[in-house]
């Protein structure tokens, strides 16, 4: 292709900031404003929407020759939705209190854009090592824009921190 | 291979791994998830019936009854799941009452999504802070024959009345009236069960 390739760390990095997800993007805003009611809350979700990410990525990326280009989005959604459970069953059977205050949000991750968008975008393209990394930046700029509204919004709420 | 027979090859490939693995972890989160809906209950019972040493199951055919007793057998309260329309959608709540059904021994509200700040008081009012719980505490001793009645802007006067929160009347008034439907069913319920078995 010519093209060069980005240093392997910029595929990291750009999630952080230069891609970040909710704030460059705009993806996601959904579960950022829903369950960003405590630090914790939106801790968790975006672990677990980390954990989809990158999951989803690492066979995504690596079924990148397989999956018939007509199928993609199907086959996307499929895997997607099998991490989401994984993670949805997993809070349930060991976080009860945070699943419950979750509560369909947990399950929505499937539909969140940023996750198909990386698949899409990036892992259907890419090598796993790189889409390993870069669903890693999206799920942690991810996370760190959830905790930082989680934590101020109730220092707001409450008038302490 | 031609093109439609690889889609169909390699979704009905991924699906297969998917159900598989799905299955495989329900088989293993589903016992750990029971569990803790079961303890919740149990801490619910707990919450609402006197001091009891253990509960039987009721399973009637419209409702599962949870009879505390003494060590001795016998009964302490009875406690119940009451569900019904609130403000905005269901709100299920755990009533405890005396085996005579004359008075209410304790409730807790289980499920329920009023409107926040408002409705929410039925599980706990922030702004009271000498007693965040005073409405579910309010039918503690309460008298539910003929009816719990629901009264505004005054403390209650006799043993029947419930007073509303300020603001969330309709949220209140749906408690009380889940509570006297649910009240005369499992009356009824309790009662009939008995002469089956005598």
């Amino acid at each position: 292709m010519g093209k060069q390739q980005p240093a392997v760390v910029y595929e990291f990095v750009k999630g952080l900031w230069d891609e970040n997800p909710v704030l460059i993007s705009l993806l996601g805003l959904c579960p950022a404003l829903a369950v960003t009611n405590s630090a914790l809350n939106g801790l968790a979700m975006g672990l677990a929407t980390t954990f989809v990410v990158t999951s989803s990525s690492i066979i995504i990326s690596s079924l990148r020759k397989v999956i018939p280009h007509q199928v993609r989005i199907a086959s996307y959604i499929v895997i997607i939705a099998t991490f989401v459970t994984v993670a949805d069953r997993f809070m349930a059977a060991f976080y009860p209190e945070i699943s419950k205050a979750l509560g369909p949000y947990v399950p929505l991750i499937v539909v969140n854009c940023l996750i198909l968008g990386r698949q899409e975008a990036f892992a259907s393209k890419n090598s796993v090592g790189r889409s390993l990394l870069d669903a890693l930046g999206t799920g942690l700029g991810f996370l760190m824009v959830l905790f930082t509204l989680g934590r101020s919004a109730k220092s707001w709420a409450q008038g302490h921190s | 291979m031609s093109t439609s027979a690889r889609m169909i090859v390699v979704l009905t490939l991924i699906v297969t791994v998917s159900g598989g693995v799905l299955s495989s972890l329900d088989s293993y989160t589903a016992p750990k998830i029971q569990h803790h809906s079961l303890v919740q209950l149990r801490a619910a019972i707990a919450d609402v019936l006197p001091e009891h040493d253990r509960y039987d199951e009721l399973a009637l055919p419209a409702q599962t009854l949870y009879v505390g007793r003494k060590a001795t057998g016998e009964p302490v309260g009875i406690a119940f799941i009451a569900r019904g329309s609130g403000f905005q959608g269901v709100i299920s709540i755990m009533v405890g009452v005396e085996p005579d059904f004359t008075r209410l021994t304790g409730i807790k509200v289980l499920e329920q999504i009023e409107t926040p700040g408002l409705g929410t008081k039925i599980v706990t009012d922030p702004t009271n802070k000498a007693n965040p719980l005073w409405f579910p505490e309010q039918f503690g001793g309460v008298r539910p024959e003929p009816e719990i009645t629901v009264i505004k802007n005054r403390p209650p006067t006799t043993e029947t009345e419930i007073q509303a929160i300020t603001g969330a009347t309709i949220t209140s008034r749906a408690v009380v009236k889940i509570i006297n439907d649910a009240l005369k069913q499992a009356k009824s319920d309790y009662q009939s069960s008995f002469k089956k078995v005598s």
